[in-house]
C-alpha cells in the first residue's frame, strides 16, 4: 500500500525543511530526507528522480527534486512499501503527479496571500492521487498491457524481444543502449510482462543467467463493440438509435487503419482508471445521459468532462433519439489484442543459422512456443 | 496437403495392421505361447514390512554417493560424510577490500585527460599531500603566475588520475554487500576568482555560472564503457570576495579539508556490482578535478587557483560469495529393486521415508525458499523441508514420515537434495547434516497356488487381439504425435527436430507481425457482418 507523500524544501539558511506530509500521521525522519537529498545532489544537483531504499522505516522512496537552480528547491517524496516500485504505476503517472504538485507548491510561493487555500487544494490533490495510485496497482490484464504500451521502456523491451531470446543481462545492456540511460530494476520492469503472460523466463542449462522468451505478443487497437452491435442489429435500444449507431460504426471502420499515434492515444485512455470504468460500462450497453451510473462523490460535470474527452478520442459517440435525449454509445472498443508470435519461428530459424542464437536456446524457445500455442 | 497425405498413409497402415497382423504372427515359425485352460485360480497374499535403506546412519561412506546438479553454480555446494552424518555444505564467505586508502601515491595513479580534446591545468602532480592541480586563467599577453603564456581559450582545464585495481578473486562469484567511500579535498584561490556573492567591478561585467571547480571520484570498468560518479563536490564559493578587475591579485581565500558528498551506500554497492559485470577481476578508480573559468569582463580576466588538492580517498567494501539460484547437491542411494523380492507380483502398500536434519548456524534470511527435496527415481516428492526450519540439533523431517508410495516403481533410487531457490549473498558457510535415513516399505506378495502351464486353445483369438491392439496403438501413436496438433505446432516441431540434428533449414513463409494484426482486425470487423448491414441500409434508402 502506498504510504503517502512527504514534501521538503531546501533553504540556504536553515537547510532541509518539511513542507508538508500527507497523511499527516506519516512519520518523517529528516535524517532520512537528508539521505535522499544527498542522492539528488551527488552529481550535477539537477532536477530529476531517484529511488532510495530506507531500511530503517521499511520504505522505498520515489523522489523528485526540481534542482538547486529552482526558485525554491523542492523534493517531492512518494513513500512506498519496501516491495513496491514506482514502475508499477507506469512511466508517466508519477511524473504527472509530481509536476502538478510542483505547480501548486510554486503557486503558493508566488501568491503568499493564498497559501492556505492552495495548501488545502494540494492536500486534496494528494489525497486523490494516492487513491489513483492504489487503483493503478489493481489493473486488469488488458490495462497492464496498455501500461506496457504507453511506456517507452516497455515498448523497447517488446521490440528487443521480438528479435530473439535474450538473457536478462543482455536485455538490460540492449535497453540501456536503446534508451541511453541506466536500467536499475529490470525485474520490476519485467513484472507486468510476466503477469500478462507475454514473456516466460527460463533457465538454459549451462547459462549463468536466466533467459527471456516472448511467447505472446499484443497490440492496442480499436475493434467494434460486439455486444452493442448485436443489440443494435436487434433494434436496441430503439430502432432509430440502432440504425444511427450502426451507420456511425460502419462509417468509422470502413476507413479505420490502426496507427501508432492513435494506438498510443487509446492506450492512455485505457490506463486511466476512471475512463476505463466508463469503457467497460459502455461495452455492455448504451445509456441515456441522465441514466449513467456514477460513483459516490462524482459530479455530473466531472462525468461530462470525462465523456467529452472519450468522445473527442472517438471512443464514445453521442446520439440523440427522436425526443432529443442524448444516448452514449461505445463507437470503438479500445482493446489489447494478444496474438501468437508465429513470426518468431522464422526469426529463430534465421538467428540460429546466423549463429546469433545458441542451439540450446533455440530449442528451448521452440519448446515454449509449442507449449504456449494459442489458436 | 501434407496432412492429407499423412492421414491417407496412416489409414492404410491401420487397415493393414488390423487385417494381416494376426496372420503374420500366426504363421511365424516360433509361435508356441498358449494356456491349457482359462480357469481362474486361487492365489495367496503375504504381507511384509522391510527397511529399504542400507547404511542408514552413515557409519561408513558405503551405499551413498553425492552428485551436484548441473544448473546454477555447482561450486557453491559440497558434500561429505563424517562423524556418522551426511553433510551438505553451502559455501559462503565474506571478504573485505581496502585497496584504495589514504593519500594517493604517485606510483599507483596515472594521470589522463578528461577527453581527447580537453586541456590539462597549468600544473598538476601527485605530491606528498595528494593529487594537486594549479591553474591561472589569464587572457592578457605575457606569462601567467605559473609561467604559461596568456591564452583566452585555456578556461576549462581538467585532470584525472586513474588507478586500475585487480581483485584477488573472480567477482562473478561475489556480491558487494556494503561499501564506503570517503574522500577529502581542500583548495586555495585568489579573490580574483568570480564567485556567486562577488560584486563585479570592471568593463562590461557578465556572469552566468561564475568561476568554479569540481572534485569528483568515478568508478569505471577497464574499457571506460561505463563511468559512475561515486562522490563529488563543487566548492562554488572558493575565491569568495570581490576584487576590481583592474587589480591582478587580492587576498587569498581557501576551503579547508572537506568531505566530498558520496553516493548512498546502496547506490555505491550498485555501481561496484555493475562495474564488475563488465570485468569480473578489474575495475578503475578515477580522481578528477575540473576547473571552469568564466570570462567575466570585456577587459582581460584573471582567475587564480593556487591549489586544488584531493587529499585522501578511502574506498572500502565487503563482498560476499554469491550463491546461485537452482544450484543443488544430493546424497543418493540406489536401493534394491522391488522385483528383486520375488518372482511373483509384489504390491507396495506403503512407503514411509523419514530422516533427521540439522544446521550448524541459522540459515540466511536472504534465501527463504531453499529446501531439502526428496526425489525417488528423479521424480520429486511435493513435500519439502525448508532450510530455514533447521535448528542446531537434529529433528525429524516429518513426524510420521513422508508417504512416497506413489513414487516407487520397480527401481528405488533415493535422493535427498539440498536445493538453492534464490540468488543471494552468503557471508559464511553453512553445514546441513542428515542422519537416520529410513525408508520403510510395506508390501504384499501375491503367490498363485498352482504353477502356470502352457497350452494351445483359443490361440487365434489372442493373435487377433494382439494384432488389433498393435493397430490401435499405431493409430493412437500417430494421432498423439502428429495429427492431434495444429499445423503451426507441427511446423515448430519440424524446425526443432532439424535444429537438434544440426541440419540446414530453408526459410519458410510465415505471417509477419503486421499481417497477423491486419488479419485479426479484419476478422473482428468481418464477424460483425457490417457489410451486410450496409447493403440493407442502401435498400432501405
Amino acid at each position: 500500500m502506498v504510504k503517502g507523500y512527504v514534501i521538503t524544501r531546501w533553504t540556504e539558511d536553515r537547510g532541509l525543511m518539511l513542507q508538508l506530509s500527507y497523511p499527516e500521521t506519516l512519520s518523517v525522519d529528516l535524517d532520512d530526507m537528508m539521505r535522499i537529498f544527498y542522492a539528488h545532489i551527488t552529481g550535477a544537483a539537477e532536477a530529476g528522480n531517484v529511488l532510495v531504499r530506507l531500511e530503517k522505516v521499511s520504505s522505498n522512496v520515489s523522489s523528485y527534486f526540481n534542482g538547486m537552480d529552482a526558485q525554491v528547491p523542492f523534493m517531492i517524496n512518494l513513500m512506498l512499501e519496501l516491495d513496491e516500485d514506482p514502475e508499477i504505476f507506469g512511466e508517466k503517472v508519477i511524473s504527472e503527479i509530481n509536476s502538478n504538485i510542483l505547480s501548486l507548491l510554486n503557486a503558493s510561493i508566488n501568491e503568499p496571500s493564498k497559501t492556505f487555500e492552495i495548501t488545502e487544494e494540494l492536500k486534496d490533490y494528494i489525497k486523490n492521487s494516492l487513491f489513483l495510485l492504489e487503483r493503478l496497482k489493481n489493473l486488469s490484464k488488458e490495462q497492464r498491457m496498455a501500461q506496457i504500451f504507453t511506456s517507452e521502456k516497455g515498448r523497447a523491451i517488446l521490440e528487443i524481444l521480438r528479435e530473439k531470446a535474450y538473457s536478462r543481462k543482455e536485455l538490460r545492456e540492449n535497453l540501456e543502449e536503446k534508451l541511453g540511460k541506466a536500467i536499475y530494476n529490470l525485474e520490476i520492469t519485467l513484472d507486468p510482462f510476466v503477469k500478462t503472460d507475454l514473456i516466460k523466463q527460463d533457465w538454459i542449462e549451462g547459462d549463468s543467467d536466466i533467459s527471456l522468451f516472448l511467447i505472446s505478443d499484443f497490440t492496442i487497437m480499436r475493434v467494434p463493440a460486439t455486444k452493442l452491435i448485436d443489440d443494435a442489429k436487434n433494434n436496441l435500444p430503439t430502432p432509430y438509435l440502432a440504425t444511427q449507431y450502426l451507420e456511425q460504426v460502419n462509417s468509422y471502420f470502413a476507413n479505420y487503419t490502426p496507427t501508432s499515434e492513435d494506438n498510443l492515444k487509446i492506450a492512455y485512455d485505457m490506463i486511466n482508471p476512471d475512463k476505463y470504468d466508463f469503457i467497460t460500462l459502455f461495452r455492455e450497453k448504451a445509456y441515456p445521459i441522465n441514466k449513467i451510473p456514477k460513483s459516490p462523490g462524482e459530479t455530473f460535470d466531472e462525468i461530462k468532462e470525462m465523456l467529452s474527452s472519450l468522445e473527442k478520442d472517438k471512443i464514445l459517440t453521442i446520439i440523440k433519439d427522436q425526443k432529443g435525449l442524448e444516448w452514449i454509445f461505445l463507437l470503438t472498443d479500445p482493446t489489447a489484442q494478444t496474438f501468437y508470435p508465429e513470426y518468431m519461428i522464422e526469426n529463430i530459424r534465421e538467428k540460429t543459422a546466423e549463429k546469433k542464437l545458441k542451439k540450446k536456446t533455440a530449442i528451448k524457445y521452440l519448446e515454449l512456443l509449442e507449449q504456449f500455442y494459442k489458436k | 496437403m501434407n496432412s492429407k497425405k499423412a492421414w491417407k498413409g496412416f489409414m492404410i497402415y491401420f487397415t493393414f495392421s488390423l487385417l494381416f497382423m494376426p496372420f503374420l504372427i500366426l504363421f511365424s515359425p516360433d509361435h508356441e505361447i498358449g494356456f491349457t485352460d482359462n480357469k481362474i485360480r486361487l492365489s495367496s497374499e503375504k504381507f511384509y514390512e522391510e527397511e529399504w535403506i542400507t547404511n542408514r546412519n552413515f557409519t561408513t561412506t558405503d551405499s551413498w554417493f553425492y552428485r551436484t546438479g548441473s544448473l546454477g553454480d555447482p561450486s557453491d555446494l559440497d558434500a561429505g560424510i563424517n562423524n556418522g552424518e551426511a553433510k551438505f555444505m553451502v559455501l559462503g564467505e565474506r571478504r573485505f577490500f581496502s585497496g584504495v586508502n589514504g593519500t594517493p601515491q604517485n606510483s599507483d595513479w596515472t594521470h589522463m585527460k578528461k577527453a581527447e580534446e580537453s586541456i590539462y591545468p597549468d600544473l598538476f602532480e601527485i605530491n606528498e599531500h595528494g593529487c594537486n592541480a594549479s591553474h591561472e586563467y589569464w587572457e592578457g599577453s605575457g606569462n601567467n603566475l605559473f609561467g604559461v603564456p596568456g591564452n583566452q581559450t585555456r578556461n576549462r582545464p581538467s585532470v584525472l588520475w586513474k588507478r586500475v585495481i585487480k581483485m584477488p578473486y573472480d567477482m562473478n562469484d561475489y556480491i558487494i554487500t556494503s561499501s564506503d567511500l570517503v574522500a577529502i579535498f581542500n583548495g586555495t584561490a585568489n579573490y580574483n576568482v568570480e564567485t556567486p556573492n562577488d560584486t563585479l567591478t570592471g568593463t562590461n561585467p557578465t556572469r552566468a555560472e561564475n568561476d568554479h571547480t569540481k572534485f569528483y571520484i568515478q568508478l569505471t570498468n577497464l574499457e571506460d564503457k561505463i563511468r559512475y560518479e561515486a562522490a563529488s563536490y563543487e566548492p562554488i564559493y572558493l575565491g569568495n570576495g570581490s576584487l576590481d578587475a583592474n587589480i591582478n591579485y587580492g587576498p587569498i581565500d581557501n576551503i579547508n579539508d572537506t568531505y566530498m558528498t558520496s553516493a548512498p551506500e546502496d547506490v555505491l554497492n550498485y555501481f561496484l556490482n555493475r562495474v564488475f559485470e563488465y570485468d569480473y577481476q578489474n575495475f578503475s578508480v578515477i580522481l578528477g578535478i575540473d576547473i571552469d573559468c568564466e570570462d567575466n569582463y570585456g577587459q582581460t580576466d584573471r582567475d587564480t587557483y593556487y591549489s586544488l588538492l584531493i587529499k585522501t580517498c578511502n574506498l572500502t567494501f565487503n563482498y560476499e560469495r554469491k550463491i546461485d539460484q537452482l544450484s543443488s547437491i544430493a546424497w543418493n542411494q540406489i536401493c534394491k529393486k522391488v522385483s528383486d523380492i520375488s518372482n511373483y507380483s509384489v504390491i507396495i502398500s506403503d512407503a514411509r521415508l523419514n530422516f533427521k536434519y540439522k544446521i550448524n548456524d541459522t540459515w540466511s534470511n536472504a534465501s527463504p525458499n531453499s529446501e531439502i527435496q526428496i526425489l525417488v527415481n528423479d521424480n520429486k516428492h511435493p513435500e519439502t523441508v525448508k532450510l530455514s526450519s533447521a535448528t542446531s540439533s537434529f529433528q525429524e523431517a516429518k513426524i510420521g514420515g513422508f508417504d512416497i508410495k506413489n513414487l516407487i516403481t520397480d527401481d528405488v533410487n533415493l535422493s535427498l537434495q539440498v536445493y538453492i531457490a534464490d540468488n543471494f549473498a552468503l557471508n559464511k558457510s553453512r553445514e546441513i547434516s542428515i542422519d537416520d535415513v529410513s525408508l520403510m516399505l510395506s508390501y504384499i506378495i501375491i503367490e498363485p497356488d498352482d504353477p502356470i502351464t502352457e497350452g494351445e486353445e483359443w490361440i487365434w483369438m489372442v493373435y487377433l487381439l494382439v494384432g488389433a491392439l498393435i493397430g490401435l496403438v499405431g493409430i493412437f501413436s500417430l494421432y498423439q504425435t502428429h495429427f492431434k496438433y495444429p499445423p503451426m505446432i507441427r511446423k515448430v516441431r519440424k524446425i526443432k527436430k532439424k535444429i537438434k540434428k544440426g541440419k540446414d533449414i530453408k526459410p519458410f513463409t510465415i505471417n509477419s507481425r503486421e499481417e497477423i494484426i491486419k488479419r485479426n482486425l479484419e476478422q473482428k470487423i468481418q464477424n460483425l457482418d457490417l457489410e451486410k448491414f450496409q447493403d440493407k441500409m442502401k435498400i432501405n434508402k
